[in-house]
């Protein structure tokens, strides 16, 4: 049995879902330690665990829970050899960071496969990179956005506002977390980030008057609690404002590997 | 031949001169209305002066602008005369114009090269650096390099002037023409990340596993910085010096702006780091020397 990751977009996964990665981290964790049998009971009949990046965090400790998890998982796949591939469903920008820093990909290669799913994941590979051109040419030259496009001219504007400023340092540090690690809870922003509580309130507050936040409570947690988690709509905004303030190019890797 | 001032004095000397110096006029007219086009169209989209991207100009752009001049003089120089010997043939032109045109040719090149003045000088030294500066890419506006000892980031490259501006907000403006003979130093070469190297020193008296979690702690250190790029390796080495025991981290920082904050960001981590586990650091002098 093979051990895949089908890349996703979007945090919509319910992480309370038996299915998901954060309860059959919590079913199968002795301490420490994850228990392969105990795991190797809990797997979905379909073979498909949702919402792996959720056991990650872009922290100096929030790689543990993932690597023990994938590699309980690894054990278990490498017994049995007689199922179909075992699908690790994961969100593009954490399995892009984890590709180039733990190669991830070598213990989870990307799987191929022409399905609804795959299609639509490269269409929206596609669409982003199209909004992402536009806003380029929009900043170099003065170029109209599409004006059915997801983002709008005032989008962007609201967005660099906050930014494009030399002191905008924590505010893109924010942008990013919430990119990487996902779905993130304030005192999850404050601990990854080791700002002040006061501080983060702002730089949060700013951001949310951009409109590039989901809806609160759009986001499925586990206990239930808020979190900030970028739209659907507002991806391709933060992602060409993030690689072009910090330079990070989350997508770069990912559209290769992943044209049909 | 003898060259008498007759030679010169015919519609197709003149018309050469005249096509040399009007096609650069008509190109700068050309790059400055285009600029102005710019700036309209990004003051009409509400947009600020000051661009975000990363690389202001892209590299097919200049390499597209730096081909279009050099061409334009290359051509007007060298493929106007023989056009205008043509059209003289074909009008049945009196007199022998491409004697006229050949001298003008030769008075130029020789004026060019070797007395003109300073500003044709300047003029095509920086226009054949431009030109050359754009295929071979030793580096890109946006990039941060060195050049005659300053470090920088490079603002603009055009056909006169070299402009950096440097860490402490100065700007800099090197005549392109005198780049030639000069070893250029790009720390990032036309790529947004660019190699960090940070240094950190043990006490020669830790074990061995508090060094290994040093060398982690750096590690997780450096992963977890969203300054981090990590789509390029990285690698941490140890080197034991009189007094200390160094590790050396070296990490590709995701914009080459972002170095002083993401050096900042491992150095900050690591020393919450040895300061909770209680490592000892070696002490080093105010100059980066062991005491």
């Amino acid at each position: 049995m093979e051990l895949a990751a089908r890349l996703t977009s979007g945090w919509g996964d319910d992480p309370r879902d038996p299915a998901a990665a954060l309860s059959l981290n919590r079913i199968a964790c002795k301490g420490d330690v994850i228990d392969p049998i105990a795991l190797r009971k809990a797997l979905p009949n379909n073979h498909t665990i949702m919402g792996l990046d959720r056991l990650f965090r872009r922290t100096v400790k929030g790689f543990g829970s993932i690597k023990s998890f994938v590699g309980a998982l690894s054990t278990i796949s490498d017994n049995v050899q007689s199922c179909p591939a075992l699908i690790c469903e994961i969100d593009v920008f954490a399995y892009s960071f984890l590709k180039g820093a733990k190669n991830f990909d070598l213990l989870l290669p990307p799987v191929l496969e022409y399905t609804a799913h795959s299609v639509n994941f490269q269409n929206t590979l596609n669409d982003w990179h199209s909004t992402m051109t536009s806003l380029e040419n929009f900043e170099r030259v003065g170029q109209s956005l599409p004006p059915d496009g997801p983002v709008s001219a005032r989008d962007y504007l609201l967005l660099r506002k906050v930014i494009a400023r030399p002191s905008a340092r924590d505010e893109l540090r924010v942008l990013a977390t919430l990119l990487i690690s996902g779905p993130s809870s304030p005192q999850q922003i404050v601990s990854d980030l080791g700002l002040s509580v006061p501080l983060s309130k702002r730089i949060l507050a700013s951001l949310h008057r951009t409109g590039i936040f989901e809806h609160e409570n759009a986001i499925p947690t586990e206990d239930g609690s808020m979190v900030y988690a970028i739209s659907s709509a507002s991806i391709p905004l933060v992602v060409f404002c993030v690689r072009e303030t910090l330079g990070l190019d989350l997508l770069s890797e990912v559209r290769e590997e992943n044209k049909l | 031949m003898k060259i008498t001032p007759d030679m010169f004095v015919n519609e197709f000397v003149i018309a050469y001169i005249g096509v040399v110096f009007g096609a650069q006029w008509l190109y700068l007219r050309h790059d400055q209305n285009n600029r102005k086009r710019i700036a309209s169209n990004r003051d009409a989209q509400r947009l600020p002066p000051d661009i975000l991207l990363n690389h202001a100009e892209r590299l097919a752009d200049r390499r597209r602008e730096a081909q279009l001049q050099s061409g334009l003089l290359l051509g007007t120089v060298l493929i106007s005369p023989i056009v205008l010997l043509v059209i003289a043939h074909l009008l049945g032109s009196e007199g022998s114009p491409e004697s006229g045109l050949a001298v003008t040719f030769v008075a130029l090149m020789l004026w060019i090269l070797i007395s003109g003045t300073d500003l044709s000088k300047a003029f095509l030294g920086g226009l054949a650096f431009k030109t050359v500066a754009a295929f071979k890419v030793p580096f890109q506006i946006g990039d941060r390099v060195e050049i005659k000892g300053i470090g920088g980031k490079v603002i603009a490259l055009d056909t006169f002037y070299l402009t950096l501006q440097t860490p402490n907000d100065d700007s800099i403006s090197v005549p392109t023409s005198t780049l030639w003979g000069d070893v250029l130093t790009s720390v990032n070469g036309g790529s947004r990340s660019s190699l960090c190297v940070m240094e950190f020193y043990l006490s020669p008296d830790v074990e061995a596993g508090q060094r290994q979690s040093a060398e982690d702690a750096i590690w997780d250190a450096i992963q977890a910085s969203v300054y981090y790029d990590p789509t390029q390796s990285m690698q941490i080495y140890l080197t034991q010096l009189p007094h200390s025991i160094k590790l050396t981290a070296k990490a590709y920082v995701a914009s080459t702006y972002s170095e002083p904050l993401f050096s900042s960001d491992v150095t900050r981590a690591f020393l919450d780091f040895a300061s909770k586990n209680k490592i000892a650091l070696a002490k080093i002098s105010h100059n980066g020397d062991e005491l």
